[in-house]
């Protein structure tokens, strides 16, 4: 089918250039209410992004418009290419080229077989874990889970002769937690993704949820103040988001971005300085492939070195824009460790240790954050009390002026960096 | 094939899988439409994801179970279904539950579009953006980015069971302005617009809605921070919204009871907020983004009364909670798309209006501020926690706004408390049309939510 289209877009007049993205994808889910199956589902697509483009002169400029439609088998191709050939024409952007084929790919193990040849028996094997490490603890009851083993084939070609393909594997797992008396005072959730079966350790994640349920059976609300925090677990997953989207090329193009090369990204840093890379390539991550959506080979891009701005990430319509080397979208987030270790970092007080927020997303534009705190604890004189409720809040580019790293690491979903990651004088609001 | 015309071949499909399961039941959805956005160095066009597919649901007896596919050619149609009453089959057993088909239903409906969309050309619509973009950069010279933005979305959906054979064609159209402002090393991000059921006719946005956006915007350059504590408080209609939603919208979505993570269920019945609050979700609620005619399960479309005089009056369901709780069932069954499962999710929900004023809510303050231009919330339903952000708080003392804006602000606290101290509840209520709702944080649903001004009392950080 694919081989097809790619004739038939040849074959189309007007086009100055195109691209198809195509993603097969078979998922079987499982959704458990307390040990019970609640929903048992499987899911089958094959869906095809194609993307025309059309260049013209406007007043005496070369402009280049494009347009993507979504194309399913068994749909007439031929009037949506022409609905999208006439959208493009509309559109005037700065030109750019697609990349090009007979790259060099670095190829990542992305799958699991298992996942890909008995599904149900890989949710269900996940289903039995997180029933079994419920079942060891005492006062522990599981409210509900969702469980989802996916297989994706990917393929993308161009009209530069470009065709490239892989496949990823995906397992979900999801759960709720209640802990306490009758099994009802308060609960906990999470989910989390894995490329494989091996490294999803469920187990292991219920057993660390279980226990910020056991500490929000006795959470107090924070103070009110100015506090070293100090950010590990779930936290770390969106702390960079603020360096990431001031580096990407997309900012620098809509002219939003503060970030220059060569000059440093925090201004009169006291603390550690930030090393931050994306790493496209880094073993079980979920942002680990080969190439980006266009077919774009993918590399390791170190982004910021010692606190300084070295390079940008781009996909390659902003590289060809900024004239820099196009890296694709930023991937894996890697941090370097600091020199501090974890125990020094949390020592002293008073401090707050956070790890859990209803939401955490740092803004991309303004670096302003704030999130309301699931979990957590308050640090004075070596008397750690379980904390909940109250809300951080600050700007990325006052509270980095002071930050330290831990030296201990730690490998998330799509993070590889400290476990820890300390910052000085940030508002809490709580008593 | 037209979604439309799959209607009698779903139905013999549906009848030929009950003759195996207890029950069956099959949705066919499309999406289509366009997205058009202008920026200040960038143009985009291209159709709206166009989400084309049949799920398939059958009760064995002991839970449900479903199969989802975007092959609609009748072969493909008939295998998937055939493979899942088969599984069914040799999972079944007999739990007692049954679960109703609902009363006899065949209808089709229509939402209709004084300007059809599809009959307005795209250059036009790439000129309107153009228009609002350059509109943007001239009302003011900190606009380092801004944004025209117009799309439109056209759901057509057929639902077969035993009892029902429905149809409906529902378009929604867009219109949303956003800038990135910038000054002295300061940079702010704000959007506005609005979203209706209907076509073209709603891609005009008020001028006053672009001017007032990049007033606050600039605002917000500027905001100070605010020092976190428990302050007397107005929302803005749109703060009040988005509380509508995070407070009792997903605390009272009864899959969430099924689940036990729904402290609301404990409450129904009880006094849960002040005398003064009443609060809706309704599908039904015409020409609003989130309104339709029956939701992905069969159920048409009626308002629900979730609190009336402050007394927690009924949760949202769907098929699956609504049977095995032995609830009233709401038409709140919602997917994202064919692909994903129907969970109770909300619709339109809004706070009810009552008789008083902004200006004698300010009044009222010695100390407090005025939150407005939410951005964001997040709920928890069993502890009944809620978080809400929003991007301007302006201050208000001794009775009188101030000039003083501080930015973001974020409201965290128990809902219960929250709720109960509302003393006020303005005559006038408007819903914002422009939400997205995630179940956690996925499971996107479109959604709209709304209200009154609100005098309360909230913790602020």
């Amino acid at each position: 089918m694919l081989n097809e289209i790619a004739e038939k877009l040849s074959n189309h007049p007007g086009l100055s250039a195109w691209q198809i993205r195509r993603v097969k994808s078979r998922s079987s889910q499982l959704f458990l209410i307390a040990e019970e199956t609640e929903s048992r589902r499987t899911v089958e697509t094959e869906r095809y992004a194609i993307t025309v483009f059309v260049e013209r002169e406007v007043e005496g400029k070369k402009v280049l418009g494009e347009s993507e439609f979504l194309f399913v088998p068994g749909e007439d191709l031929r009037p949506r290419v022409e609905s999208a050939a006439a959208m493009a024409a509309l559109v005037a952007n700065e030109p750019f080229t697609l990349p090009i084929a007979g790259q060099k790919y670095e190829v990542p193990d992305t799958v699991d077989k298992e996942i890909v040849g008995r599904p149900n028996v890989v949710i269900d094997r996940v289903r039995d874990d997180i029933l079994s490490a419920v079942s060891d603890r005492d006062g522990l009851c599981l409210s509900a889970a969702e469980i989802y083993a996916t297989h994706r084939e990917i393929a993308v070609a161009n009209s530069l002769g470009l065709g490239v393909e892989r496949e990823e594997t995906e397992l979900y797992a999801e759960f709720v937690l209640f802990a306490g008396k009758d099994c009802d005072e308060v609960e906990v959730g999470t989910s989390t993704q894995s490329r494989f079966y091996e490294t999803l350790k469920i187990g292991e994640l219920v057993s660390e949820y279980a226990g910020y349920a056991s500490d929000n059976l006795k959470a107090q609300l924070p103070p009110t103040g100015k506090f070293d925090v100090v950010f590990s677990g779930e936290a770390l997953d969106t702390l960079f988001n603020w360096f990431i989207s001031q580096a990407g090329g997309g900012s620098k193009y809509q002219r939003w971005s503060v970030f220059e090369e060569g000059w440093p990204v925090i201004e009169n840093p006291e603390g550690e300085r930030l090393t931050l890379a994306s790493n496209p390539l880094l073993p079980g991550g979920m942002r680990t492939r080969a190439f980006d959506e266009q077919g774009l080979s993918l590399g390791r891009v170190e982004v910021i070195k010692d606190g300084v701005f070295a390079a940008r990430t781009a996909s390659k319509r902003y590289a060809d824009y900024l004239g820099i080397p196009a890296t694709g979208d930023f991937a894996n987030v890697e941090v370097a460790p600091g020199s501090t270790p974890k125990a020094d970092l949390l020592k002293g007080g008073p401090l707050l240790h956070l790890f859990r927020f209803s939401t955490f997303e740092p803004n991309g534009v303004s670096g302003s954050f704030s999130g309301e705190i699931r979990n957590g604890y308050l640090i004075e004189n070596g008397r750690i009390t379980p904390i909940k409720g109250g809300a951080v809040t600050g700007a990325m580019q006052d509270a980095f002026r002071r930050a330290h790293f831990s030296r201990e690491t730690v490998q998330r979903e799509s993070y590889s960096g400290p476990a820890c990651v300390k910052l000085h004088g940030l508002d809490i609001g709580g008593e | 094939m037209d979604i439309y015309e799959l209607k009698p071949l779903l139905a013999e499909i549906v009848e030929e899988m009950e003759r195996r399961v207890q029950y069956a039941a099959a949705l066919a959805t499309e999406n289509r439409g366009e997205r058009i956005t202008v920026s200040t160095r960038e143009q985009r066009a291209e159709a709206v994801d166009p989400s084309r597919g049949v799920v398939f649901t059958v009760f064995n007896g002991r839970h449900f179970m479903e199969a989802a596919t975007n092959d609609l050619s009748a072969d493909n149609l008939r295998r998937v279904a055939a493979r899942l009453a088969g599984d069914a089959f040799a999972t079944a057993g007999d739990t007692g539950v049954v679960i109703s088909p609902g009363d006899p239903l065949a209808k089709d409906f229509a939402v209709e579009c004084r300007v059809d969309n599809e009959k307005v050309s795209l250059a036009e619509k790439v000129s309107r953006c153009t228009s609002l973009r350059d509109g943007l950069h001239a009302l003011d010279k900190r606009v380092v980015n801004a944004v025209g933005h117009y799309s439109w979305v056209r759901v057509r959906e057929v639902f077969v069971n035993r009892t029902k054979q429905l149809f409906q064609d529902v378009t929604r159209s867009q219109a949303v302005v956003q800038v990135i402002m910038a000054e002295d090393g300061n940079t702010a991000r704000l959007h506005d617009g609005q979203c209706f059921q209907g076509g073209y006719e709603h891609a005009d946005l008020p001028e006053e809605m672009s001017q007032g956006m990049i007033a606050d915007c600039g605002r917000m350059i500027h905001a100070g921070r605010l020092a976190p504590g428990t302050y007397d408080c107005v929302f803005s209609p749109e703060f009040s919204g988005i509380f509508a939603h995070e407070a009792f919208g997903h605390g009272t979505e009864t899959d969430m009871f099924l689940k036990r993570r729904a402290k609301g269920q404990e409450f129904l019945g009880k006094q849960v907020a002040s005398t003064m609050v009443n609060m809706y979700d309704s599908p039904a609620l015409p020409g609003q983004g989130a309104s339709f005619f029956f939701d992905h399960e069969g159920q048409p479309a009626s308002e629900t009364q979730i609190i009336k005089d402050g007394i927690l009056v009924s949760g949202l369901t769907e098929l699956n909670s609504a049977t095995r709780l032995g609830l009233k069932r709401t038409a709140n069954g919602r997917r994202e798309s064919f692909d994903h499962k129907a969970y109770a999710r909300m619709t339109n929900t809004y706070f009810g209006g009552g008789k008083d004023k902004f200006e004698d809510m300010v009044k009222d303050i010695k100390s407090g501020y005025f939150l407005e231009r939410p951005s964001n919330g997040m709920e928890d339903p069993k502890g009944w926690g809620i978080q809400l952000e929003g991007y301007l708080a302006r201050e208000i003392k001794d009775g009188k706004l101030t000039d003083r804006y501080y930015s973001p602000v974020i409201v965290t606290g128990y809902v219960p408390d929250l709720l109960m101290s509302i003393t006020m509840v303005g005559d006038e209520v408007k819903i914002a049309g422009l939400g997205m709702c995630g179940k956690g944080h996925k499971e996107w649903v479109k959604v709209t939510d709304g209200g009154p001004y609100l005098r309360l009392k909230a913790r602020l950080g």
